[in-house]
């Protein structure tokens, strides 16, 4: 097991800015994506102490993960109806609290966009702004994890961030082969969601 | 939806269904035996296997094999994997012998004997002998020598924007280390390999036991600089935790917790004084940024984004730094050894109240950073937290002043004054605090 916080840096702490090398080009959605992931990872593992224990206090991570995701990536705020977009996110979030809305295990599909979900998120994620395939590719990619190992977010954010797998266990106190098996189930996931698509 | 699906995953992930809970269960188990020190009765790993599912057993037993490789060579009591084969052979001959056994699996070894306290330094030509005609385990210990062998990667204990740091040991001084190393993406980079370069000899220049020391700097192919190993936790969650005390913590613990941290403080301001002397100054302090060690020593670290303030060349980032940490003249370009003391301020103002300096306002847009530093209003950390002492605050406030003119000059001056108040001796802000109320 690797020493608690001996010399870490990079996950879980305020994003630094670096704006001469910041590389201004389009980013791939995936990337986008990624990122965004894993800065939500990194609010949330900033509120807590293990990577999957935490208490949220969702609108402030949802806020700062996307501030953070916007500061990186110049793109996202040029396109996009940010306000809004943070407003229907932080509904999103309160309800999803106060157990409002669906739950992972729970029967059915997931509920279409503009009957359980806020008007202003499906607003904010509509074909006329920057975050419409943003918020399609993370539905697909909810979709993907569903019934995958509740660990599987935290790997991949940890990929995402450039963790091996090695690295992964280490930190997630989790044997190499379980992390491999799991991203294999998250492979095979993949492929059948993309065959029903 | 995304925050759908984020909640669902966050902190929620355990109600849903854990096909892995036997798997990752039995590792518990061994761990906790271990623990325990029912140290005997482990030899038979398959005994953790019943509950794990038929399916999941070879992947399971591999995982088994690497945490008993790290807990026993650990104790001082490992033996090498040829001697786990006998009770491995009729269950999983996969395992069971030199030429099948998975090369990460040898790996396990290999790392498990460099982390024994007991001073196992294992080479290639060991693997080679033991598991001839493996170029797969080779390859994979391989990547982990630096320098001709001298250097062994151990494991990565972080990863920053443009580099990571990685515990490792050091096969001639037989010792650990930390080696920095540029991220694969920035190493044919001929301008990231240039800063890495100058970030290397930058903080070789600082000698000084608040700064992690750089030992040597490796051009070549894949450039790394070695460093010392700093064993410790980030000043953050010192903080946290002694803000987070049992409500039962009586007030004569709870000054005295505060008094360790303000010590802790008043080094990071003696090491960043030191740098500043040396001409140096860091432009990203912030409780992440520092380690406090285990033996009452307290590190800062990265200097990467640390400039020379008398460099005549123009600076390529004249931008850097974190947001919630910033000056106001930093976010123009125009830092000097005054927004140190900003960020030296930010840090106290964080222990005073675990919250930072500078938080988003609602409502505002992340690309209005610079707006959002240059506007900030920093509040009274009593606000925050109101047993905060008026003298700390009152230092604090100071240190956090919006214009560079100000503030405590050098991060010296600060350190004095806090060490005033740990002293118990009149604090100069807070004299000059009373006088600027008094006047209205």
């Amino acid at each position: 097991m690797p020493h608690p916080g001996c010399l870490a840096s990079g996950t879980g702490k305020r994003q630094t800015v670096n704006h001469a090398v910041h590389d201004a080009g389009q980013p791939d959605i995936e990337v986008r994506v990624a990122s965004l992931l894993r800065e939500l990872l990194a609010e949330a593992r900033r509120s807590g102490d293990t990577p999957l224990q935490f208490g949220i206090d969702a609108p402030e991570i949802a806020h700062n993960a996307l501030a953070n995701l916007q500061t990186n990536d110049p793109t996202v705020a040029s396109t996009a109806d940010w306000p809004l977009l943070r407003a229907g996110l932080e509904t999103l979030v309160n309800r999803y609290l106060q157990e409002e809305l669906p739950r992972p295990g729970d029967e059915g599909p997931c509920p279409p966009p503009g009957r359980e979900w806020p008007t202003a998120m499906a607003e904010a994620s509509s074909p006329v702004n920057g975050f419409h395939p943003l918020t399609q590719w993370l539905e697909h990619l909810y979709r993907t994890l569903r019934g995958v190992h509740p660990r599987a977010i935290d790997i991949l954010a940890l990929r995402a961030e450039g963790y091996t797998d090695r690295d992964i266990a280490e930190r997630l106190g989790m044997g190499l082969r379980l992390v491999k098996r799991i991203l294999q189930d998250l492979r095979a996931s993949r492929a059948t969601t993309r065959g029903e698509a | 939806m995304i925050v759908s699906i984020v909640a669902r995953f966050q902190g929620h992930g355990e109600r849903e269904v854990d096909r892995y809970a036997a798997w990752q269960s039995a590792l518990q188990r061994l761990r906790d035996d271990w623990q325990a020190a029912r140290q005997s009765e482990i030899w038979q790993l398959e005994n953790y296997l019943p509950d794990v599912p038929e399916s999941q057993r070879a992947g399971a037993m591999e995982d088994l094999v690497a945490e008993h490789l790290r807990l026993t060579w650990q104790a001082g009591v490992g033996r090498p994997l040829e001697q786990y084969f006998e009770s491995l052979r009729d269950s999983f001959p996969a395992l069971a012998s030199a030429e099948t056994i998975p090369a990460t699996l040898v790996e396990d070894e290999f790392l498990a004997r460099y982390q024994s306290p007991h001073g196992d330094t294992p080479t290639l030509p060991e693997f080679r002998r033991r598991f001839p005609g493996r170029a797969d385990v080779f390859a994979l210990l391989g990547h982990r020598f630096l320098a001709a062998g001298r250097y062994v990667l151990l494991h990565k204990l972080g990863l920053g924007e443009m580099g990571e740091v990685w515990r490792a040991y050091d096969t001639q001084l037989r010792r650990e280390v930390a080696v920095k190393r540029p991220r694969a993406a920035h190493i044919s980079n001929g301008e990231s390999r240039r800063r890495f370069a100058a970030e290397a000899a930058l903080t070789a220049g600082l000698e000084h036991p608040g700064i992690a020391s750089v030992h040597e700097f490796h051009e070549g192919a894949e450039p790394f600089y070695v460093m010392r190993l700093v064993n410790g936790r980030p000043f953050g969650e010192r903080i946290r935790d002694y803000h987070q005390a049992p409500a039962d913590q009586s007030r004569k613990d709870r000054r005295l917790q505060r008094h360790q941290l303000l010590n802790s403080f008043v080094a990071v301001c003696d090491a960043v004084a030191f740098a500043h002397a040396r001409g140096i100054i860091h432009r990203d302090l912030k409780p992440g940024n520092v380690v406090a060690g285990d033996h009452g020593d307290t590190v800062i670290l990265d200097w990467g984004m640390a400039k020379r303030f008398a460099d005549a060349e123009p600076d390529a980032r004249p931008i850097v730094g974190t947001p919630e940490y910033m000056p106001p003249e930093q976010a123009d370009g125009n830092a000097d050894t005054r927004s140190d003391v900003f960020g030296l301020g930010a840090i106290l103002f964080e222990l005073l109240t675990t919250r930072f300096p500078q938080p988003w306002p609602e409502g505002s847009r992340p690309a209005d950073w610079r707006r959002m530093v240059r506007e900030a209003r920093i509040p009274h950390p009593s606000q925050l937290k109101a047993d905060t002492p008026r003298a700390l605050e009152a230092i604090c406030l100071k240190a956090l002043a919006h214009s560079p003119a100000d503030r405590y000059q050098s991060a010296d001056e600060l350190a004095r004054e806090v060490r005033s108040y740990l002293a118990g001796e009149p604090v100069t802000a807070l004299a000059r605090s009373f006088w600027s109320r008094w006047r209205g």
